[in-house]
């Protein structure tokens, strides 16, 4: 089945031998190697599993099958079983001592369990006649142990088995969960019943031993999937939902719970920016919709539905569960608000049990894993003397100095001083507890802080929840889920683009710094070396800033302070009908300040913003206000046993209202004051922005069941909101799915090797309402830019800022599902597959108008996008055993995006990105019809120009063979090491004509690969993603591989430029770069693919005999690391970057961006 | 079940009646059409985005006035940067400079377009929205007058686009976008108040609107339409504007352009008929500042006078078309480049790497100056305009008349500071002696020069000092003087004179000998005569440092006709208001738009580019570029392809498909 992937796999790229195909031919081996110790591992397991049913058949022939399905032989006498009867027995995924004494259950029989053989007897003493008499079996046997069995609830565990380890004493609990054993001090009692974890302990001399046992949380037939409006059994889902394993992903050591959440479940795509502490991380499941408005998923807390929440406000470590809901039938619930997908995320309630206090603390560092290898002193200096002869005589060669003079000169490289290793701590405790009857309690609170790896950046989170939950009484619970949070992001933004030039950004200015001035070559040998200075003139003659001034004395913060509560109440009005209300609020506000003081590029005197503006600052205070009221009803009965039936209707309003505020100055006078000080400087902006946004919707979904083996669902959602004109304000969502539980057929009741089978078939509609809340109605605002001055008296100007669209409308999702679940060998492999096709329509497009119109452009509904795609999810338990357990989950998606249409009469939508001037209308991207929302676009890079291509003249200078392809108007300009791009139209002329598709962004797959080992008291969890076909626009090598400035470093990939002597086809000869609004070219167009190994957990939970005598209950010392590796032909930093954040139409620009850390950790869980 | 129903019908019941409201949010932060309009003072507001639209950056902040008109016979474009655009004529239709100006036009129009719809809609006085009514018209008319001259056939679009699916509106033919513009305009004359009432040149007049009616009959005459009928309109609506006696030149050339950067407007002769005002320099809450000086002054990075790109040089052949006696030279074609904020002057040779003067940063009153915005505001239409646009009509309708020399000559007269004509007598030349001419102080650039004797007054100089070799590089003219009759004396720096303090470093000469003072002090009657050395303190009172041989210099006198010639010949005085007009109109963003409608653009075009081959030296040759790409398709300008993208009625011009 596995095999099976692969095939589906599209052939690999192009050009062979790349290292990726190494990584890949390694992933295969790795499953392979998996799926075979699943294979080896089952057949020397015993104990699990043994399912077995049947009406007075022979005894004889039900050991036979424990036999076929364990590897267990028996023994006995056929005397013995002679006389016994047919028997009746219903044994289900049980372990061998549940069935045995299932089976043995009123039989004269008693049974040993000796190594892979069980020894059948007839029974001396009946169990329980001997407890009423305590005598023993034999005088050989130890003394008697007593014990009782619980669950976690308190519960007594009945007939669970209770076997000492390496011998062949066993018994079972009686209804009380009382056992006796025969066993010494020092044995090792096992101790296993279906649906826990077994247990091994050792027998202690207390006189009763009280022996809990958890519940195991991995059983399928067990686990409740959250969907909207309710929860139901994962084996009844009708839809695609995800479920991604929250206890792994709390293992990485990372702010938000995003962050962990890549590779994790199929069909979700997670991209970070880039790897600035709190940096926008985007979502989106199974594709891009919509191509010029938000494409993240809708996420739900705690039942509380939110557009772009702010998601590094939540504590992962209190998150219970998280589903992604993936095809119509699950989002349609969501209605308007579902086409992206929904995330669905649960916090931990309170448990039932004593009072639990719980502290997890860690602490580490994190480094920067890759730095950009740049040009040394010498090769800096040999290059400049190439590029401005004159100007390296002026600047390098100057007082008799010489190139060889560089040779032994270390140089700067600013990286080392603008990046640290930093470090990273977590606290968290938490309290919980209470009673089913009464209250239950979760309490929680986090400090967090991450320094960034450059100066001067990082991420501070507080944070507290409180969840109750309290039982009024049978009928009636009452409860409330609390949340706050503070956050504050620290630190310049390197992406950020200050002033649409190349040498604006941050890291501009560290890598083009000169790694050596004349200042190094000391002409008199007294002289001090200097290499170390930074003089503000350098970086102003790179157009630059230095860049430790600018991180340090930038001043940037988000602050953000977040409350949510969300209350319910739930009654019984029936045994089948059950009402539920629930009231969410949301108060969140936003605070970004910023401060240019004199020692940055926008304040300094040596600027041409600072002389403009002088020091100045600016705050802007966004709040979001935002409740909900939800009133489901739900009806839930089962008839005559076989129809089941579940109806939940309800009515939803949600009122958000949304405002701004803000004000900046320039020229303040006191620096020192820092913002305080803005009052006192020139008010240049008062920001003041208010807005508001409702929707109310009607619910209804209806799940129907037949015997568990024909599922159906239905669900429809009315939404109406205020973000439409009044005749388009509300929308319909419907959705259906049906699924067939093949494995509950009669048919499949014989294959033993699958237990589980399930097809799910589903088609629904679902909505998008991502546009700005008036986006229906012409607006006429006064702008600050705009305004007339009369004989010297300015008066601001009223003018129409944007055109309404009365007739718009939703945008509409129709998605078509078909997946498939799989389980065998009892559950210890299970496989999902999901096809999908969805198609959006009524694209809710800012569409350009024309300027004739008098409008830049007009949201519209136009245009259609479609996506289709395959996922697929394999868990394998591959080792479980009393020593050992591992555990394995690969997950693999592939999707595909395609343009069917755009604005009337556009055939093509291209994307502009501005960070360079010179490239400033060039657009690196398309959105053609047919293809993808965004490709690249540009020019193919053929190399350089060789000799051959050209004529020697008699003075020896060079021309252009005849019917060689140029750009530019001058020929003669193009000289031998010159770059060459294709004449794709073969006109004889390389222009804007020759322009076309050079990359794809979007990757042929991605997935992720989880192992988890326990052994003994030791876990480990290695977790991996990748990435597969995905192309990087690396914008740096325009500028750092023979492009920007002169006195500008290079990297040092640059040293193999063309040369007479180095003749090649990888990087032009200096000065040879063409024209410079050709600079988007398949040169700099990359593969991003990667595998990146982004974390590993190892712990050890301490034996509980250390623990006792010190009154604690647990403790597990963990090491983690994040981004430990990552293998890649990527040059940058780092494959997963985004400078332009989650836009659909501009992924994967690679500029000057922060690099991502690798985080090492040391933590500890103590549970008290 | 029956419950679940019964209690889910209750339920829906009672939320949905409440829903209605619920969903019908009203915006708390902007306003919308239908509500908006409805006082005085919005419709005010409404009419300021309306004057906005032609200060924005694709209207005279920056490209109508300063790029777009260029390059054209009097200014090339002034870098060697090879990016491809309009000023070199190597664009293509998808030039943001056009699509600027396009849409900066046509957002002005849906501006009028709104505030027309909706301008009864306020109670107010009925004279105050006759006001109103007739400047938004004025200004539809002037932006269509603009758009069907730059690209011919254009959308015309005369009430609010409200659907945005309708998006596909093809051209007008030009002739019945003329017929708008005048039917605007017309119908905004007998609206719009006077000057006098106005109090100043930034809200339009009647007489602003009938000399824009007279630009706009002048260009119906001449090509593309050649409706010569309306010489007849164009001399008479010119005429209207001088019968009125509202306005008249202001005396002194270079104080009109002073005025439009120290933000000072000239009520009593009012030569400025209608600006375009820009305020402040964007550093307050109101970024309303302009820039086309920024790019049109001469090159400059230092702050204190003000940051100029410098984007327009000077030609050759404009500067010829001047003579000395013409201070109107001087002014538009800066003498001087500047080094560190001082202003150096060039040699009088050099005339191929001139600046513009006309507009001079160091007159803002703003500070701190921004680099790329200031208050200086634009003229449209100038008095002088008037008179001249007056000459051309009445010559192609009556010849060249008393009446049209008279027009002229007061344009000339103005120019060469004579208000009765005649002729001047000037200063022509000043000729540097090879001898001497050593020792001077190179850190100080610029040394007065004094002219004495010759029987005139008023003519200044200076000399200039290389800072490599301490030598005087030229001498400068830079005011012709007047009366002169005879050469007179030239006078390098200043001479020795007794009982007089002189700071150190200061530099005299006495006889032929240069001395730089070394240590401060009152000279005696004593002077240095020395050849090497310094001087006793006791005996010279400073100590006077012998530097070098004073250089020395000879001027040369002209006597110049100051009125247009007499008895040409109507093409002969056609041809002579050809060159009068790039004399005075110069860089106002007209230029160009003249020679197409006289039909001469791309000859004109060729003779400033011949002129640069031939005379501007290997180093300028790069200044041809524009001259070398210009070709007829640049007569209109192509469509921008932005909006032949998004519009499919739209078509676009012959030449540049």
């Amino acid at each position: 089945m596995t095999f099976f992937v692969f095939e589906a796999l599209p052939s690999a790229k192009k050009e062979a031998g790349r290292p990726f195909a190494k990584i890949f031919l390694y992933m295969k081996l790795t499953i392979a190697f998996v799926l075979s110790a699943i294979m080896v591992a089952n057949a020397s397991v015993h104990s699990q599993g043994i399912t077995y049913s049947g009406k007075n058949v022979p005894l004889v022939k039900v050991l036979h099958s424990i036999e076929q399905q364990t590897g267990y032989v028996f023994f006995y006498k056929t005397t013995d079983l002679s006389s016994i009867k047919p028997v009746t027995v219903s044994i289900k995924r049980a372990d061998i001592g549940t069935a045995m004494n299932i089976l043995l259950n009123g039989l004269p029989l008693q049974y040993r369990i000796e190594g892979n053989t069980i020894a059948l007897t007839k029974a001396a003493v009946d169990n329980n006649e001997r407890k009423k008499n305590e005598v023993p079996v034999a005088s050989s046997l130890p003394p008697p142990v007593r014990g009782t069995v619980r669950d976690s609830l308190g519960k007594p565990v009945a007939g669970a088995s209770v076997s000492v380890k390496g011998t062949a004493r066993g018994t079972v609990t009686d209804a009380g969960g009382n056992f006796v054993i025969e066993a010494v001090n020092g044995e090792i009692l096992i101790i296993s019943f279906v649906g826990y974890e077994p247990l091994e302990i050792t027998v202690s001399p207390a006189k009763t031993m009280n022996i809990v046992l958890r519940q195991k949380t991995d059983q399928l037939e067990e686990q409740l999937v959250v969907v909207g409006y309710g929860a139901v059994r994962r084996k009844d889902l009708t839809g695609s939902v995800g479920s991604a394993n929250v206890t792994d992903m709390q293992k990485a050591p990372v702010i938000s719970f995003e962050e962990a959440l890549s590779g994790r479940v199929a069909g979700v795509q997670v991209t970070s920016a880039d790897g600035q502490p709190g940096a926008d991380i985007s979502v989106v499941i199974r594709g891009n919709n919509s191509v010029t408005q938000d494409n993240s998923p809708l996420y739900v807390i705690d039942g509380f539905p939110m557009e772009n929440p702010n998601t590094y406000t939540l504590n992962p470590q209190e998150i219970e569960s998280i589903e992604i809901l993936k095809d119509a039938s699950a989002t349609a619930i969501y209605g308007a608000r579902g086409s992206n997908g929904v995330v669905m995320i649960t916090t931990k309630k309170g448990k039932t049990g004593k009072p639990k206090l719980s502290y997890n603390v860690y602490y580490g560092i994190m480094q920067m894993p890759k730095r950009m290898e740049l040009m040394n002193g010498y090769e800096f200096v040999k290059y400049q003397a190439e590029r401005d002869s004159a100007n390296a005589a002026n600047n390098y060669f100057t007082e008799g100095r010489t190139l060889e003079d560089y040779k032994n000169i270390a140089g700067t490289d600013l990286q080392d001083e603008m990046f640290k290793t930093s470090s990273f701590q977590n606290h968290f405790i938490s309290l919980s507890g209470g009673n089913p009857n009464s209250t239950r309690y979760a309490i929680s609170g986090s400090v967090l802080n991450q320094d960034g790896i450059m100066i001067n950046s990082g991420y501070t989170r507080y944070q507290g929840r409180v969840n109750i939950d309290q039982t009024v009484s049978s009928k009636f619970k009452l409860g409330i889920n609390s949340n706050y949070s503070y956050t504050k992001q620290l630190g310049t933004a390197p992406a950020e683009q200050r002033t649409g030039f190349f040498y604006g950004n941050l890291l501009y200015s560290a890598w083009a710094f000169r790694p050596v001035s004349a200042r190094n070559v000391p002409t008199d040998p007294l002289e001090e070396e200097q290499g170390g200075d930074l003089s503000d003139d350098d970086f102003l003659n790179l157009m630059g800033f230095n860049p430790l001034k600018t991180a340090q004395n930038e001043y940037r913060a988000r602050i953000t302070d977040i409350l949510t509560s969300n209350l319910y109440a739930e009654y019984e009005l029936s045994p089948v009908l059950k009402f539920r209300a629930t009231g969410g609020l949301t108060k969140s506000q936003t605070r970004r300040e910023s401060f240019n003081n004199s020692q940055t590029p926008l304040g300094s005197p040596l600027t041409t913003a600072g002389q403009n503006n002088g020091v100045n600052g600016s705050i802007i205070t966004n709040t979001l206000n935002s409740w909900l009221n939800e009133n489901t009803l739900t009806y839930n009965k089962s008839f005559s046993k076989k129809h089941s039936l579940n109806i939940v209707g309800g009515f939803s309003m949600q009122d958000t209202r949304t405002t701004s505020f803000g004000a900046a100055a320039n020229l303040i006078p006191n620096e020192a004051l820092g913002l305080a000080g803005l009052d006192q400087g020139q008010p240049v902006s008062v920001t003041s922005l208010s807005s508001r946004y409702t929707l109310a919707s009607f619910l209804a979904r209806a799940n129907y069941s037949f015997a568990s083996r024909y599922l159906l669902t239905a669900s429809f959602r009315a939404d109406g909101s205020s973000k439409f004109s009044p005749e388009n304000k509300w929308s319909y969502f419907p959705s259906g799915a049906f699924a067939w539980r093949l494995s509950n057929e009669s048919f499949m009741k014989n294959v033993n090797l699958v237990c589980d089978a399930k097809i799910r078939l589903s088609y629904g509609t679902t909505g998008n309402n991502r546009v700005s809340d008036f986006a229906y109605l012409t607006q006429i605002a006064l702008p600050s830019d705009i305004g007339y001055s009369y004989t010297n008296v300015p008066v601001k100007a009223a003018v129409l800022s944007s055109l309404g669209n009365k007739n718009l409308k939703w945008e509409t999702t129709s998605q078509f599902n078909v997946g498939l679940d799989l389980a065998f060998f009892d559950d210890r492999v299970s496989f999902t597959a999901d096809a999908y096709k969805k198609v959006t329509h009524d694209l809710l497009l800012e569409a350009l108008t024309p300027y004739t119109i008098g409008f830049f452009s007009a949201f519209k509904n136009i245009g259609k996008v479609q996506n289709t795609g395959l996922e697929f999810t394999l868990n394998t338990v591959n080792i479980k055993n009393d020593k050992l357990s591992w555990n394995t989950n690969f997950n693999i998606s592939f999707n595909r995006n395609k343009v069917l249409a755009l604005t009337e009469n556009q055939t093509e939508l291209f994307t502009l990105a501005n960070w360079n001037i010179d490239l400033r209308s060039v657009p690196p991207y398309v959105a053609a019809i047919g293809q993808p929302v965004a490709m690249f676009w540009g020019y193919v890079w053929d190399g350089n120009y060789q000799y051959a291509d050209f004529d020697q003249n008699a003075d020896g200078s060079f021309i252009l063979k005849e019917g060689v392809p140029a750009y530019g108007t001058n020929r003669a300009l193009i000289q031998p090491g010159n770059i060459k791009y294709r004449d794709v139209n073969g006109d004889g002329v390389v222009n804007t004509g020759d322009r076309t598709i050079i990359g794809n962004p979007n990757p042929k797959f991605t997935g992720g690969f989880t192992n988890d080992l326990t052994y003994k008291n030791f876990d480990m969890n290695l977790f991996f993603d990748f990435s597969y076909g995905n192309d990087v626009l690396n914008a740096n090598r325009i500028i750092f591989e023979g492009g920007g400035r002169v006195n500008q470093n290079m990297f040092a990939t640059y040293n193999n430029r063309w040369t007479p002597e180095n003749q090649n086809n990888s990087y032009y000869r200096t000065g040879g770069g063409g024209p410079s609004d050709f600079g988007y070219s398949s040169r700099v167009i990359e593969d991003g693919s990667y595998l990146r190994l982004r974390t590993v957990a190892l712990g050890y939970t301490f034996p509980a005999r250390w623990l006792n005598p010190i009154k604690l209950n647990s403790i597990r010392v963990y090491a983690s690391a994040q981004n430990l590796y990552t293998f890649t032909r990527y040059s940058g930093f780092d494959p997963e970057v985004s400078a332009y954040g989650s836009s659909a139409l501009r992924p994967a620009f690679d500029y000057s961006v922060y690099p991502r850390s690798r985080t090492i950790t040391l933590g500890a869980t103590i549970n008290f | 079940m029956r419950s679940f129903f019964a209690i889910l019908s209750a339920l829906f019941f009672l939320s949905i009646t409440g829903c209605k409201k619920f969903l019908e949010t009203k915006p708390s932060d902007f306003s919308v059409p239908e509500q908006y309009y409805s006082t005085e003072g919005e419709l005010n507001d409404a009419l300021a985005g309306c004057y906005a639209s032609l200060a924005a950056i694709g209207t005279y902040g920056l490209y109508w006035s300063a790029f777009l008109p260029h390059s054209d016979d009097l200014g090339y474009y002034n870098s060697t940067v090879s990016t491809a655009n309009a000023m070199v004529y190597d664009n293509t239709p998808s030039d943001t400079y056009y699509e600027y100006a396009w849409r900066d036009f046509y957002y002005g129009i849906t501006r009028v377009n709104y505030l027309l719809a909706n301008i009864n809609k306020p109670v107010m006085d009925e004279q105050k929205r006759r006001v109103i009514k007739g400047e938004a018209l004025f200004l539809r008319g002037f932006m269509y007058f603009q758009l069907v001259s730059a690209w011919g056939d254009v959308p015309l679009i005369l009430e609010p686009v409200e659907d945005s699916r309708k998006v596909n509106i093809p051209r007008t033919p030009a002739s019945a976008v003329y017929s708008q513009v005048l039917k605007d305009l017309q119908e905004a004359r007998l609206l719009v108040n006077t000057y006098e009432a106005n109090g100043g040149p930034v809200h339009v007049s009647k007489t602003a609107v009938q000399a824009i009616l007279a630009r706009v009959y002048l260009k119906m005459a001449g090509a593309p339409m050649n409706d010569v009928s309306k010489y007849a309109d164009a001399r008479a609506w010119a005429d209207s504007v001088i019968q009125s006696g509202a306005h008249a030149l202001n005396p002194s050339y270079s104080k009109v352009f002073i005025n439009e950067s120290e933000d000072v407007y000239d009520n009593t002769t009012k030569e400025i008929l209608w600006e375009i005002e820009f305020y402040g320099n964007n550093v307050g809450a109101l970024k309303i500042g302009g820039r086309f000086v920024n790019y049109l002054s001469v090159t400059n990075t230092n702050a204190a006078i003000g940051n100029s790109y410098g984007r327009v040089g000077t030609t050759g052949y404009l500067y010829k078309l001047y003579n000395t006696a013409d201070l109107r030279r001087d002014w538009n074609i800066a003498g001087f480049a500047y080094t560190n904020g001082v202003e150096i002057p060039k040699a009088a040779t050099d005339l191929y790497t001139r600046g513009i003067g006309k507009w001079r940063r160091k007159y803002e009153t703003v500070t701190p100056k921004n680099t790329d915005y200031g208050p200086t505001n634009f003229p449209v239409i100038r008095y002088a305009d008037v008179l001249l646009m007056f000459a051309e009509a009445e010559n192609y309708v009556n010849g060249p008349t008393a009446r049209a020399y008279e027009a002229v000559n007061l344009v000339r007269r103005r120019a060469y500071g004579q208000p009765a004509g005649n002729t001047v007598a000037v200063v022509d030349g000043l000729q540097l002696a090879a001898t001497g001419n050593t020792g001077y102080d190179k850190t100080v650039r610029v040394i007065p020069v004094t002219l004495s004797g010759g029987g005139g007054t008023g003519a200044t100089a200076n000399a200039t000092v290389s800072n490599t070799t301490g030598k005087i590089t030229s001498v400068n003219l830079l005011s012709p003087g007047v009366g002169y009759t005879s050469a007179p004396t030239v006078i390098i720096g200043m001479a020795w004179a007794p009982n007089t303090s002189y700071a150190a470093g200061t530099q005299v000469f006495y006889g032929n000998n240069l001395y730089t003072v070394t240590t401060a002090g009152t000279s005696t009657a004593t002077p240095p005569s020395h050849t090497s050395g310094a001087s006793a303190a006791g005996v010279t009172g400073a100590v006077f440092t012998y530097a070098g041989i004073r250089a020395t210099a000879t001027a040369t006198v002209a006597t110049y006709a100051v009125d247009a010639p007499a008895s040409l010949s109507k093409d002969d005085f056609k041809r002579y208001l050809v060159d009068e007009r790039a004399r005075e109109l110069c860089f106002e963003a007209g230029r160009k738009f003249d020679l197409v409608r006289w039909g001469i653009f791309l000859p004109q075009m060729k003779l400033a580019g011949d002129d640069i081959r031939a005379n501007a030296g290997t180093a300028n040759q790069w200044k041809t570029r524009a001259y070398d790409n210009v070709a007829e398709k640049h007569l209109l300008y192509p469509v921008p392809s932005r909006d032949l993208t998004l519009n499919s009625a739209l078509e676009q011009n012959p030449l540049w498909k």
